[in-house]
């Protein structure tokens, strides 16, 4: 029997916009634990006897880059990018793989991470004789699954005409009964990352155990006066430098760099990032010049790159780096060293200070204040003005 | 906030940091990006303030200020309050008793010492009230 896989990333819901992305990339393109969650799907399918896996993808301009690396790490059969022609190119692709012959197509939109035994959805499809498949979760939501004979076309085009909502009455219904994680948001694929370290889904960390709970990738580079604490992982080629501490399941992706004395805690930190010198970072996702903050729900764009920027790719330009950072310090210490530095005059006391308040009558002296009414506003809180106007 | 317009309150708000006793509240409610040399200001404010025997407190961080102060281990330097008003109030509540005898707490008295309408916004976000 031939079966085909038709997975769809970055498929567009009833408004008009992408679900489960972060800094504008899918989450299905980023990392966690050493491989994109793309890159597992793909192992899975092949794992389960699929000879043939096609990418209908719609990303934006920012998440192009990363998105191409997850694709080529998950080394996909055929792939089409689409713009506003999505689910007309799963319909041509669906439809290619009709005509070459295929029995059965997998239709499979990646944005929940479920972990199925597709071989027992392909079994149960076989052996219950229905045109489709879909798969549910135990509260009978849509997990975005689809199992159908690549003979029934229309079958096919309704669905992908309603965006994978609509399917026919008559239409199998499988509960996926395994671990799942819709990963619609930034706290859920924080999850889905502390889960594989807790080992409460199928996600294995890329590289070997050193210590209990405490995985770490190739070419990792662990300074003897850093702190790791289990659980945790270090991704392949990172540098975790002197006195920085990573702790609370903290997962730092290939390439990353956690500078001197950073404490990175219950976060992950996306491949080639760097991550500065002293700095605390708490419950966040942080990457691509961004950090987001689970607790308080905000994405922030760091543009400074002392705090959070790209890592820096060989040791030519980090030296660069350290001797233009070596002269910026040279030109502030030794004012004449540098022909741009200026000596700054502080401004005049704004003209509201210098003149004495109207509330403040000039004390009468020869009168007791028995009588008198105390001023409106206190001396020590009459000046307020309005930064910046005058 | 980058480091030409830290740079530039810096300069602005240099002669309240010199004044005896400076009690300073920044409204940060607009600053909505806030960068190493925002933050190296915010601390050299900091310092000034503290040499002249006065306070710094930080009324209305947006959250995106609020990351950064966090990431950088600023935030538990200052005294943060949800509001410019309450930062203020909070300047009063440390007067000796003789002088509360003068000057009642605002919230006891009918005209308050600091109005809301005292904190106004700025070009670059940050306002300040001495």
């Amino acid at each position: 029997m031939d079966l085909k896989a038709l997975v769809l990333i970055g498929a567009p819901v009833a408004n008009g916009a992408s679900q489960g992305t972060i800094f504008e990339v899918p989450f299905a393109c980023l990392d966690v634990l050493g491989a994109t969650v793309l890159e597992r799907i793909a192992q899975r399918l092949r794992a389960a006897g699929i000879s043939q896996l096609s990418l209908i993808s719609n990303v934006g301009p920012d998440a192009r880059t990363p998105m191409e690396v997850a694709i080529r790490k998950a080394r996909f059969d055929a792939i089409s990018e689409t713009g506003d022609s999505f689910w007309q190119s799963a319909e041509e692709a669906f439809d290619q793989f009709r005509q070459s012959g295929t029995d059965l197509v997998l239709i499979l939109s990646v944005g929940p991470y479920v972990e199925l035994d597709y071989e027992e959805l392909i079994q149960r499809h076989l052996k219950k004789r229905c045109r489709m498949t879909t798969v549910i979760g135990p509260g009978g939501e849509g997990l975005g699954i689809f199992v159908v004979d690549a003979s029934r076309r229309g079958d096919a085009a309704t669905l992908f005409r309603s965006g994978l909502q609509k399917v026919r009455d008559d239409c199998e219904r499988f509960i996926a009964k395994g671990y799942k994680n819709l990963l619609g948001s930034a706290s859920d694929f924080r999850r889905l990352a502390i889960d594989g370290l807790l080992e409460k889904n199928a996600l294995r960390p890329v590289g070997r155990e050193l210590k209990p709970g405490v995985w770490v990738g190739d070419g990792a580079h662990i300074h003897r006066k850093a702190r790791v604490l289990a659980p945790a992982f270090i991704g392949a080629r990172s540098k975790i430098r002197a006195a920085s501490l990573v702790t609370r399941n903290s997962v730092i992706e290939h390439h990353a760099e956690i500078d001197c004395g950073t404490v990175v805690e219950n976060s992950s930190i996306l491949p080639h990032t760097y991550v500065g010198a002293g700095l605390d970072v708490m419950h966040s996702i942080v990457g691509l010049g961004r950090i987001s903050h689970l607790v308080r729900d905000v994405a922030v764009e760091v543009g400074d790159g002392k705090l959070v920027g790209a890592s820096l790719p060989s040791a030519v330009f980090r030296t660069l780096g350290s001797a233009a950072a070596f002269f910026a310090v040279l030109s502030r210490k030794y004012r004449g060293f540098s022909i741009l530095a200026r000596k700054t005059r502080p401004a005049r006391l704004p003209q509201s200070q210098e003149v004495p308040s109207a509330n403040l009558a000039t004390p009468d002296v020869n009168e007791p204040a028995s009588g008198q009414a105390v001023g409106e506003f206190p001396a020590n809180f009459v000046v307020a003005r309005r930064y910046g106007e005058h | 906030m980058n480091l030409k317009q830290a740079r530039n309150f810096l300069k602005e708000v240099e002669p309240f940091l010199n004044s005896d006793r400076p009690q300073l509240v920044f409204d940060l409610s607009r600053v909505q990006h806030i960068d190493a040399g925002g933050i190296d200001v915010l601390l050299q404010c900091m310092r000034e303030v503290i040499k002249h025997d006065g306070d710094l407190k930080l009324a209305s961080v947006s959250p995106q200020a609020a990351v950064v102060l966090e990431l950088t281990r600023t935030g538990r330097l200052f005294e943060i309050y949800d509001n410019s008003t309450q930062a203020a109030k909070s300047f009063s509540s440390f007067l000796p008793n003789a002088v509360k005898h003068f000057y009642p707490h605002p919230a006891h008295h009918v005209t308050p010492m600091i109005t809301p309408e005292a904190f106004v916004g700025s070009s670059d976000g940050a306002d300040i009230a001495a």
